[in-house]
């Protein structure tokens, strides 16, 4: 008996020291996120990360491990994703991908169908002639452009995207490339892509879903400057955000922001001329492509904004409306998006205009130099004047 | 064991008094620093600047503890000091951002190599409203006390 204590005393002691030890799980405190080459946040009201400080720390732990499982899946600059592998096999190869690269491949197919090939990401070699995405510097002359004899075979490997198949066989997933290549001063290319908006898009769909999973019912996800998603706000008041909407064409004395409007339980995707771009000879080149050129849209469509439940196919639509112009776009947004909220500005010869599918009392214009040049019948982009 | 030594221990009592001394200051012992552990703990916020890269923390500077900290090797840092402030370099596979932290209680970032510069265009910070970042670079500079939760969103 009088052995036995100390044994019994040892053994609780180990017991309560290893119990608690377990309580000090390495957790991820970090709301800060790094993928795709962008910055993205998780935001939790600081009272909820107060409460739920373990639910939080381990959401963004699998937030982070969700978007390294993105950027190792879809990257197109780290050289041992998927896609990479894609883009660095020889026309008509057959490349197997996980199952990350499948899905957002697949919505990137489903975009391309829905919008008559007005997103296209492939027109990597575009972008890059234009001196975006891993080009190392703008061009600053007329002389640095690209030339049209190149840009137009550059347009016979993005042309060929819907001719791109996906497949799954015995539970592995591939891409078999188009049996197309061009040939410039003697070297051979065959097409790449680059799925980096419509990735992000699925990131923050994916991290709205483990919001769902641990029932944050406050709080917002940013990925990089274009994708947003919204649950609520919890404000004493209300439980909505304030969507500011920044001014495309902002300078010293104009407003920031030229329109705001409330959101919530929402994702949101917006594509603009006035973040990467350069001036030559007066002529602004962005780096969204217009795929039927292959060059930087030039259809005075400044920004485009698309909120709906999907984010990933969001950016798509930006980067689609944007290229269309402003009459397509309405006809667009109107029989294929009737059911989402949009917005794009034009510039109009230097009057800057809203176009809009939400009601003109949702929205409020904070630039003077804008104005909304539509109404909304039964839901449907009407254009006045 | 002769009979008698049976005897004898059965006639000892349980625990000698050496016996207890140890077992109390073992207890009390775990129970002290179960109550240092769990209600000193101070988590209150300090005053400084907490860098982040690509998402990890890897660097702190206290202004009132006038100190660094390098954290994890999430980055290749260097730190060269003066009087009045510090030169701390970021570097990682993306890319490296220098920022100056002067001990009179400002950041900014000075240099970068990244297209747009952003970051060295950016206002100093010098209060807990203030961030600066590098969005390429996934660089963030934060004040421990900074909180932008509100319901304005900017697209």
């Amino acid at each position: 008996m009088k052995k036995l204590f100390p044994v019994a005393l040892s053994a609780v002691i180990s017991i309560s020291a290893f119990t608690v030890g377990c309580n000090f799980e390495k957790l991820d405190t970090s709301p800060y996120f790094f993928a795709m080459a962008s910055d993205a946040t998780l935001n939790i009201p600081p009272a909820v990360v107060q409460e739920r400080e373990k639910d939080c720390y381990r959401l963004y732990g699998e937030t982070r491990a969700l978007l390294n499982n993105i950027d190792r899946s879809i990257s197109a600059s780290l050289s041992t994703t998927y896609i990479h592998k894609f883009n660095e096999a020889a026309a008509g190869s057959k490349v197997e991908l996980n199952e990350t690269a499948y899905a957002v491949f697949s919505l990137a197919k489903e975009a391309y169908e829905i919008t008559g090939g007005y997103y296209n990401p492939a027109v990597y070699y575009n972008v890059i002639a234009y001196g975006f995405g891993s080009a190392e510097r703008y061009p600053s002359t007329a002389d640095d452009l690209p030339t049209d004899e190149n840009i137009e075979k550059y347009n016979l490997l993005s042309a060929a995207f819907k001719d791109v198949q996906l497949l799954t066989e015995n539970g592995k997933y591939y891409a078999i490339k188009p049996e197309v290549s061009i040939t410039i001063e003697g070297v051979p290319y065959s097409m790449k892509i680059d799925l980096g908006g419509i990735g992000k898009g699925y990131g923050v769909d994916e991290v709205m879903g483990l919001m769902d999973k641990y029932q944050m019912v406050y709080g917002n996800f940013v990925f990089g400057d274009s994708s947003i998603g919204l649950k609520k706000y919890n404000g004493a008041e209300f439980d909505h955000y304030k969507l500011g909407f920044s001014n495309p064409r902002y300078k010293e004395g104009s407003s920031r922001q030229y329109l705001r409007t409330n959101v919530k339980d929402i994702t949101l995707s917006t594509s603009g001329d006035n973040v990467q771009y350069y001036e030559i000879d007066g002529v602004r080149y962005c780096h969204v492509m217009d795929p039927n050129t292959g060059k930087p849209v030039q259809t005075g469509i400044m920004t485009a904004t698309v909120l709906g439940p999907n984010a990933a196919l969001n950016d798509a639509y930006t980067t689609a409306i944007m290229a269309m112009g402003k009459e397509k776009a309405v006809e667009f947004i109107n029989s294929k998006l009737s059911d989402h909220r949009v917005v794009f500005t034009y510039d109009n010869g230097g009057k800057y205009e809203i176009i809009s599918n939400i009601p003109a009392d949702e929205l409020e214009i904070l630039a003077e130099d804008f104005s909304l040049v539509n109404t909304v019948v039964d839901g449907k982009i009407v254009l006045v004047g | 064991m002769s009979l008698k030594k049976v005897t004898q221990v059965k006639a000892d009592r349980g625990f000698k008094i050496f016996d207890l001394i140890v077992y109390g200051i073992v207890i009390l012992a775990v129970a002290v620093a179960f109550i240092v552990l769990f209600t000193t703990r101070d988590d209150s916020p300090l005053s400084g600047i907490r860098v982040y890269a690509k998402g990890e923390a890897v660097f702190e500077y206290s202004f009132k503890e006038n100190s660094y900290k390098i954290i994890g090797d999430g980055a290749k840092i260097t730190v060269d000091k003066d009087e009045d402030k510090l030169t701390v370099r970021i570097a990682t596979d993306v890319g490296y951002n220098t920022m100056e932290i002067f001990k009179s209680g400002k950041v900014k970032v000075v240099d970068a190599d990244c297209k747009n510069k952003d970051c060295v265009y950016s206002m100093e910070i010098k209060d807990n409203s203030g961030i600066i970042y590098c969005s390429p670079h996934g660089l963030r500079i934060v004040p421990y006390e900074y909180s932008d939760f509100g319901p304005d969103v900017e697209i």
